[in-house]
């Protein structure tokens, strides 16, 4: 019975570590030359946010699992509009094009 | 006497110029011309000599580069025959193995299956896609394992979590086809132009209820980012369902609908219009629809376009909130061994003077 019970709680602790296990990781290009958006900011309304390097790379990590997350782009002063991210697993990849139109910053999956 | 001394003296005095100018009898011409002849000859046959050095270690380059080749390509050509063998073995086993009659199954084959049996065949599959996945559609037989799993029924010792390992197996049949199909999808992005969609579950699950829902796109993915700006919508329209390969530029677009979370399946409606040469866009579009699983794999289950050319759509991702969908435009002469470009195709890439597929 003692060790049914431990394996029960055993379970749960394995099951809590994994809900923050998630991460949202890719790439950002800004149109119309494709050139990485150096100096942009992902932020995961999920909590999280991640600076893009040289190579327009971003990373968010310690994100719930299974859940929807709104990803918004910080750029040039400009935020973007909202895109979902669900984390169905454990690495959810997301690659987005930005476009620049009037002052609108426009986040596009690609 | 005075008379003669005085013509001695006058004909010395004639001679003295011409002797000061041959002192030795032989000028520097003559010299030269005496040396010049052994020297000339000495050089031409130098010259021979080495021109005929020069051509025979040509010779023999070329002759060792021809038999090096030669050699090489028997080697290549004897270990293809051996690996073709080998494959033609191992395909011959496995794929007779597939299909004899199961251990266990009644004569009716109404006798379920165990999961040993199922893990059994899944191994066998894994063999066949992983080393023919290019070259063969084995989509049939990843729908039929696929049936097999979900007919299987648990033998008197597996009734204690049947669940998990039905459970086990389905995501064993499903990684295993993902595996296939993303390898296949990465050699032909390099070559093509990709194309990414995600698709709200919600938005095109299947239901009993008479209206269907479904998500088209671009139309909703632009409708969602445009928020209401008209002239923004019709530009990212085409951005996004615009796709050019080898000069020619097609328009995509797709209609989704009756997802099924438990088959994992999507019903998909695709158009494709194709711009002509004079910019506008030909009349004849072409329209399919298909239903989308784990089991389409681009190289084999693609769509054929006009110029040679080929569209494949994968379904990437398929959870209870988005259905994830990868698509790609590529030249048809990186589909499979056995799809063969139309006639009229590969005439048309003849007369344009270059390799097929080149615009």
């Amino acid at each position: 019975m003692v060790s049914r019970v431990l394996l029960l709680l055993g379970c749960l602790l394995l099951s809590a570590g994994g809900v923050c296990a998630a991460e949202i990781y890719g790439q950002l290009w800004i149109a119309p030359n494709n050139n990485p958006p150096i100096g942009a900011t992902v932020s995961a309304g999920c909590g999280g946010d991640a600076q893009v390097d040289q190579y327009g790379r971003y990373r968010i990590t310690g994100l719930a699992s299974r859940t929807s997350c709104a990803l918004t782009v910080n750029y040039n002063q400009r935020l973007s509009n909202p895109v979902n991210i669900y984390t169905a697993d454990n690495r959810n990849a997301a690659n987005f094009m930005l476009r620049v139109s009037g002052d609108r910053l426009l986040l596009i999956r690609r | 006497m005075d008379d003669l001394g005085r013509q001695q003296k006058a004909a010395d005095q004639t001679l003295e110029p011409a002797q000061q100018e041959h002192p030795q009898g032989k000028s520097g011409w003559e010299k030269f011309e005496i040396l010049s002849k052994p020297i000339a000859g000495l050089l031409t046959a130098l010259a021979i000599a080495l021109l005929g050095y020069w051509g025979q270690s040509t010779v023999t380059r070329i002759a060792a580069m021809d038999q090096n080749a030669r050699l090489y390509t028997e080697l290549l050509s004897k270990r293809e025959q051996s690996e073709s063998m080998l494959r033609k073995d191992m395909f011959t086993v496995i794929l007779k193995d597939f299909f004899k009659k199961e251990f266990g199954v009644a004569d009716n084959g109404s006798a379920p299956f165990g999961s040993e049996l199922i893990s059994q065949k899944l191994l066998k599959l894994e063999m066949l896609a992983l080393n023919f996945g290019d070259s063969l559609s084995l989509g049939p037989l990843f729908l039929e394992v696929s049936r097999d799993i979900g007919k299987a029924r648990p033998s008197a010792d597996e009734q204690m979590g049947w669940r998990v390992k039905k459970g086990a197996l389905i995501k064993r049949l499903h990684s295993l086809s993902k595996r296939v199909a993303s390898a296949q999808l990465a050699s032909l992005k390099p070559r093509g132009k990709p194309l990414y969609i995600e698709i709200p579950f919600k938005r095109v699950q299947l239901s009993e209820a008479a209206e269907q829902g479904f998500y088209t796109w671009p139309d909703d993915e632009v409708e969602q980012i445009s928020a209401g700006d008209l002239g923004l919508a019709q530009e990212l329209r085409l951005e996004l369902s615009r796709l050019t390969q080898d000069g020619i530029t097609r328009i995509l677009t797709f209609q989704f609908s009756n997802a099924d979370y438990r088959q994992k399946t999507i019903d998909v409606a695709l158009t494709v219009e194709t711009f002509r040469a004079d910019g506008n866009l030909d009349s004849r579009a072409a329209e399919l629809k298909f239903t989308l699983d784990y089991f389409n794999f681009p190289l084999i289950d693609n769509t054929r376009l006009s110029d040679n050319q080929r569209f494949a759509l994968v379904l990437a991702g398929f959870d209870e909130n988005t259905i994830k969908v990868e698509g790609v435009l590529f030249p048809g002469e990186f589909s499979s061994q056995r799809d063969k470009p139309y006639l009229m195709d590969a005439i048309k890439a003849l007369t344009r003077g270059g390799k097929l597929g080149e615009p």
